[in-house]
Formats: C-alpha cells, sequence, structure tokens
C-alpha cells in the first residue's frame, strides 16, 4: 500500500509555516523538508534539490553525470530508501510543475515515504490538483496539523561497530611467529607491562575465535571453509588501530583455532596489504564526509569500497551484485588471472586459479554499499547478474576525485594477490590443542604472576 | 522594507543609519531595470566577494550563496526594489528563510514599490517594517531646512516657503540642488544669506517657475 499523501494550504504564505517545517528537517531522522531553487520547477531541477535537501553535493552534479532526469531521479530514491526518510516535506509545491508531482508521487510508491506538499495558496491549483487523483490525499489547513501527523524516529545511536576505534594505544612490536609459545616469549621479550598489553589483545582475538568457530554449524569438520575463515579474520582486523594490534589479534585467533583442533596459518605480513594493514579505518566520521563530498550512490560506495578493500577502483568495477552480502557486511573480490594460451590446452600448464579475498564491510560503509546496489538495480533493462558499479562512471580519475572532494586520501591501491586474507589457510589436525599439545597447552596456562597495569 | 517618492532620502538614511549600526556588515546590490532571479545571483555573487567562477546551475548557485550568507551576519540593501519580480523576491526569500543564512534584507524602492510588494503575500509575515517616506510638509521644511545647512540658518522663512513651494515641494533632493545653487550665488555675490534675488536665479538654473 502506498504511502500516505497530504496537502497542506497556506493561502497567506506565512512565514511560520515555512520556517517552522524548515526547522523540522533532519534527514538522520527520517525528515527531509525540501526547499526548492525558485525558478526551477521542472521535475529536473526538483530531483536535484532533494538530493541537496538529503545533504549531498549539489556541486558535484555534472561531474558525477548526475545531471539528467532519469539518473538523478535513480540517485533520489537510492539515497532516500538507504537513508530510510519516512517523511518528505515539499515547501513552494504550487510553484513546481505537474510532472514534478508525478514524479514525488512516483518516489513515493517507490520508497514507501509519506509526502508532504506545501502549497502557499488558498487552494490546490487545478492543473497540480488532477495529478493528485485517485492518491486519496488529505488536506490539511494548519501547520499544527502537519506537524502532528509528521513523525520522526529517535535519533540513530552508533552501535559499538559504527565507530572505529582509532585512538587505542599503540602496542610493543612483537613479530613471535609461533603459537605453541607465543604468550610466554611475550612476557621474556616485552616484560610484564608490555606482556599486559599484548595479552589483552592476543586474548581479544582468541575470545573472538572460540565464539565464532562455536556457532559454526558442522561438528568437527575437516576443514573451515576458506572464505568463511577470510571473512571472520577480516571482520576480527578491521578496526585493528595499527599493524601490531592486527598480528596479535590474528596470533589470538590462531590459538582459538588450535583450541578447536585447527591449524590456521597466517602469512608473514611483513610485504602483505589487507584489512588491519594499511586499509584505512573508514568510520561514521569518514563516511559522514563521503555524503556531504558526493552525490551520486555508485560514486559513495566507490570511494568506501576502494578504502575498505584497498584495491585500484578500477578493478572494482565489475564487481556482481552477489559478491556484496545481502546485509552488505561483507564484500567479495575474485580476481580471474589472464588465461589465454598461445599452445593448445592439451600443452598448456593448468590455469592459474581465480584469488578471492573477502572484506568486512564496516557498519557505518554499508548505506552506502546498500544505496549503490539500489542505484544499480534500479537501471533500466538491468539483469539479474549486474553489476553493483554498473550505469556510472567508475574509474580510478573520477573516484579518485571524488574522494578528493571530500577530502579523503585513497589508499596505496594494491592488487587482489596482495592481499594477506587470500594466503590463509586452515586444516584440521588431530591432537592439536589437545592435552597431548603439550607446549601450546603450556603455554596458554602461563601465568607470569601479578602484573603490574600496562 | 522602505518605500516613498524619489528624492525624499530614503537611500541616504538607510545608508547614513547603517553605517551607525552596522558598518561591516552592510552589503548593497542595486540592479538594472527589470532584473532576473539570474541577476540577483550574479550581483549578489560580485557584492560577497565571493572567489571563483560563478556556477552555471541555479541549485548550485544558491548553495554557494547561502555558505556565504551563513559565514557571518550581514544586511543586504536591495535598492529600486519595485523593479524585482515576483521570482526576485522569490529568491531573496528563499535566501532569507534558509535556516543557515544569517541576513537581514532591506528593501528600498520608489514608485509603486509598496503596492508590488504588498501584492506578494510572501512578504506580508516576512517583513518587519514598512516605512513610508513622505514629502516634508510646510511645517516640516521650515524646521528642517535652517538646521540642513549653514546658508538656510539665518534665511527669513518667507523666503524659505517660496522656495519650496517654487522648486523644494518637500523633496529632500530638491532642497540639495536648491542649496547647492544657493551656496553659489551667494558666493558670486558676496551675500550672506538667500534673498528673493537669488531665489529667482536659482530657480531660473533648475527651470522651476519664479514668481
Amino acid at each position: 500500500m502506498a504511502a500516505e499523501v497530504r496537502v497542506l494550504l497556506d493561502p497567506g504564505d506565512d512565514m511560520r509555516v515555512s520556517v517552522g517545517l524548515l526547522e523540522r528537517h533532519d534527514p538522520a531522522r527520517g525528515r527531509v523538508v525540501v526547499h526548492p531553487t525558485p525558478g526551477s520547477p521542472g521535475p529536473q531541477a526538483f530531483a536535484h534539490d532533494v538530493l541537496g535537501a538529503l545533504g549531498r553535493a549539489v556541486n558535484r552534479l555534472k561531474a558525477e553525470q548526475l545531471v539528467g532526469l532519469a539518473a538523478a531521479w535513480r540517485a533520489v530514491a537510492a539515497w532516500m530508501v538507504t537513508d530510510q526518510i519516512e517523511d518528505l516535506v515539499v515547501l513552494r509545491a504550487d510553484r513546481l510543475t505537474a510532472g514534478t508531482w508525478a514524479r514525488v508521487l512516483e518516489l513515493r510508491r517507490e520508497t514507501g515515504s509519506r509526502v508532504l506538499l506545501v502549497c502557499h495558496t488558498p487552494q490546490i491549483p487545478a492543473h497540480l490538483d488532477a495529478v493528485l487523483a485517485g492518491t486519496g490525499h488529505h488536506l490539511l489547513t494548519g501547520l499544527s496539523q502537519a506537524l502532528e501527523s509528521c513523525g520522526a524516529r529517535p535519533h540513530p545511536r552508533l552501535g559499538p561497530d559504527a565507530a572505529a576505534r582509532p585512538d587505542a594505544a599503540d602496542l610493543p612490536l612483537f613479530l613471535h611467529p609461533h603459537i605453541r609459545n607465543y604468550r610466554s616469549k611475550a612476557f621474556a621479550q616485552l616484560g610484564p607491562a608490555g606482556f599486559a598489553r599484548i595479552d589483552a589483545v592476543y586474548r581479544h582475538g582468541q575470545d573472538a575465535a572460540c565464539r565464532w568457530l562455536s556457532t559454526r554449524p558442522a561438528s568437527r569438520p575437516a576443514a573451515v571453509g576458506h572464505q568463511s575463515v577470510q571473512m571472520f579474520l577480516a571482520w576480527l582486523v578491521h578496526d585493528s588501530p595499527s599493524r601490531h594490534h592486527t598480528l596479535a589479534r590474528l596470533r589470538g585467533a590462531q590459538a582459538g583455532f588450535r583450541l578447536h583442533g585447527l591449524k590456521l596459518d597466517i602469512p608473514v605480513l611483513d610485504t602483505l596489504s589487507g584489512p588491519g594493514l594499511n586499509a584505512p579505518l573508514v568510520t561514521a566520521q569518514t563516511v559522514g564526509r563521503i555524503r556531504a563530498g558526493v552525490a551520486h550512490p555508485v560514486i559513495a560506495a566507490g570511494i568506501a569500497a576502494v578504502l575498505v578493500t584497498g584495491v585500484q577502483a578500477l578493478a572494482l568495477a565489475s564487481t556482481p551484485w552477489d559478491a556484496l552480502s545481502p546485509e552488505n557486511d561483507t564484500l567479495q573480490l575474485t580476481w580471474h588471472p589472464p588465461n589465454r594460451q598461445l599452445v593448445p590446452a592439451s600443452l598448456a600448464a593448468s590455469p592459474t586459479p581465480a584469488t578471492t579475498a573477502v572484506f568486512h564491510v564496516p557498519a557505518a560503509a554499508r548505506p552506502l554499499l546498500q544505496a549503490a546496489r539500489h542505484f544499480s538495480r534500479s537501471t533500466q533493462g538491468h539483469r539479474a547478474a549486474g553489476r553493483l558499479f554498473a550505469a556510472t562512471p567508475f574509474t580510478n580519475v573520477r573516484i579518485g576525485a571524488a574522494a578528493a572532494n571530500c577530502k579523503i586520501p585513497l589508499p596505496a591501491q594494491q592488487s587482489l594477490t596482495a592481499m594477506w586474507q587470500t594466503r590463509v589457510t586452515c586444516t584440521r589436525v588431530e591432537g592439536l590443542g589437545t592435552r597431548f599439545d603439550a607446549s601450546f597447552a603450556d603455554d596458554q596456562s602461563f601465568d607470569p604472576g601479578p602484573l603490574s597495569a600496562a | 522594507m522602505l518605500h516613498g517618492d524619489a528624492g525624499l532620502g530614503k537611500t541616504l538614511s538607510v545608508n547614513a543609519s547603517l553605517r551607525a549600526l552596522a558598518p561591516a556588515d552592510v552589503c548593497r546590490v542595486q540592479f538594472r531595470a527589470r532584473p532576473t532571479p539570474r541577476d540577483i545571483r550574479h550581483v549578489l555573487f560580485d557584492a560577497l566577494g565571493i572567489s571563483g567562477t560563478p556556477p552555471t546551475r541555479p541549485i548550485e548557485f544558491d548553495a554557494l550563496l547561502k555558505d556565504a550568507l551563513s559565514e557571518r551576519f550581514r544586511v543586504l540593501v536591495c535598492d529600486e526594489a519595485q523593479w524585482l519580480s515576483r521570482e526576485c523576491f522569490e529568491l531573496w526569500r528563499h535566501l532569507w528563510d534558509d535556516r543557515r543564512t544569517e541576513i537581514a534584507i532591506v528593501f528600498v524602492g520608489g514608485g509603486d514599490c509598496y503596492q508590488v510588494l504588498r501584492r506578494e503575500p510572501m512578504l506580508s509575515s516576512r517583513v518587519y517594517v514598512w516605512q513610508e517616506f513622505r514629502r516634508l510638509d510646510r511645517e516640516q521644511v521650515l524646521a528642517v531646512i535652517p538646521a540642513y545647512h549653514p546658508v538656510w540658518a539665518g534665511a527669513d522663512p518667507e523666503d524659505i516657503a517660496c522656495a519650496d513651494v517654487h522648486a523644494g515641494h518637500g523633496n529632500f533632493r530638491a532642497w540639495s540642488k536648491i542649496t547647492a545653487h544657493v551656496v553659489t550665488a551667494l558666493a558670486r555675490l558676496d551675500r550672506d544669506r538667500p534673498d528673493r534675488e537669488i531665489l529667482q536665479w536659482v530657480f531660473s538654473r533648475l527651470g522651476g517657475s519664479g514668481g
């Protein structure tokens, strides 16, 4: 059922009506008040007005190819759905064209948003009234009526995952590669204070791994799926404040896996890149800058995806929809090496297998990817197996320019094969983590005695 | 909103008042006849000293103007407001209604400005003061003109009344012209106050009727 349409008549063009409604403009609480640009009554300009009201950068419309009517309205719908806009208030509606009203009503059907059209006239102009036929609209005659029926949801609060922790204290460097005696070596090398700090991060990784493994459906499989392990590890380190934290968390995760009889091998991270190493933290503040500096949902998602993955924009251009999990929390990228052969297949070596890297998408960045998905799916004639960043000027240059407009530096762009998580292996080894794994058991029970706080 | 016939001192009064009240916050804009919203945007762009090239798209332009107008409080003085169309008033209203901008707008207009602005419902609830400027009546002329310039300080009130009937008409701009000519005549004739002979000469210079 389509959402409600209301028309508020303000025959005196009272300042209190316009200002009263503008004061209730609060996109974060699902209410947007559009104050149309004078002298631009058509649907194209109005779509840009809505983008501006949603907080998008209207100075980027041309650069991001959102000048056209269809693309602009698709962007509006994508952002409104993603931002969960429940109320769309349109001031000066009597000055808009019938075509604009028709678009607004279409938008209401697509997004489920309630619409309040404010006419600063004694009655709805006849040519606009005709557009309302069949909508069952309600006529309001006072601001108080409009405000009463203009709900707003509570302000969103950041969840624990929504804001990363960039301010965590730095850790001492500890590169010991063996899990069987990691803790005792840390104490020996770093002393009580350094050990306490490393051990807290290690325990965090270990506890997280144990929790995750305990929720796995199959009991004692030969191994845990490579991509699901990647997914867990990428999540574990996505908000890691430094390489040292990443390493300590991963060592803790290795210990957790070992307690479950699984041998988790992490490659030497020195020359590799990926989550927790050189990918910038994507915080709510970063996403706020993207939202304010970009108009196009796909460009916004592109910047977020480059930040999350660390690969160049062009490498993301053909990402299929199903690479993004339905919850928008995981992005899975696959690189197929070129397999063109100049010799017959029978004589050629077996083709290089594809590389798949899994990335955790922080909560703050998920709405951007959701908006991109909505935009790409609304392309006329879209295919079920379409691309996430389809029908968009998605190049390194454009994403770079858009990021620069948001004052966001993009990471040094790496190849997917340089991502550490692609080289992780996980196998079941009999006896691992049991009492027969003596040195590891000793290390787990290693107790340095009372420690002074780090 | 200040309105009244030409020459009654509207612009002079606004300028003098704002020089005293908000000398650093005033931005004056004046247009050619029948400006369009585009003209207003460009004039404001220049008057606000915004750097760079003016945007081509109205929405971008307005966003830029709103950014500039939200930096600090400003008084925008729009002279010759009688030339503004409904679309132009819409633009002023749009900038003023915006939550971020901090502006007061002073419309100054002659002729049928009052009628033009009163026709716009959007302005009735937004205009704080409708200040009408009228011609000085005879009593006011006799009280004000001797204080206006030293050459009138010792003038015979009959002569001042005569000058108002034939050339001043209670209009300050006309009185400033009369005064300038009187000053010239007094200097040439080496006299210290105007009399009928001097006024006749002034009237002839102004094209007014003698008598």
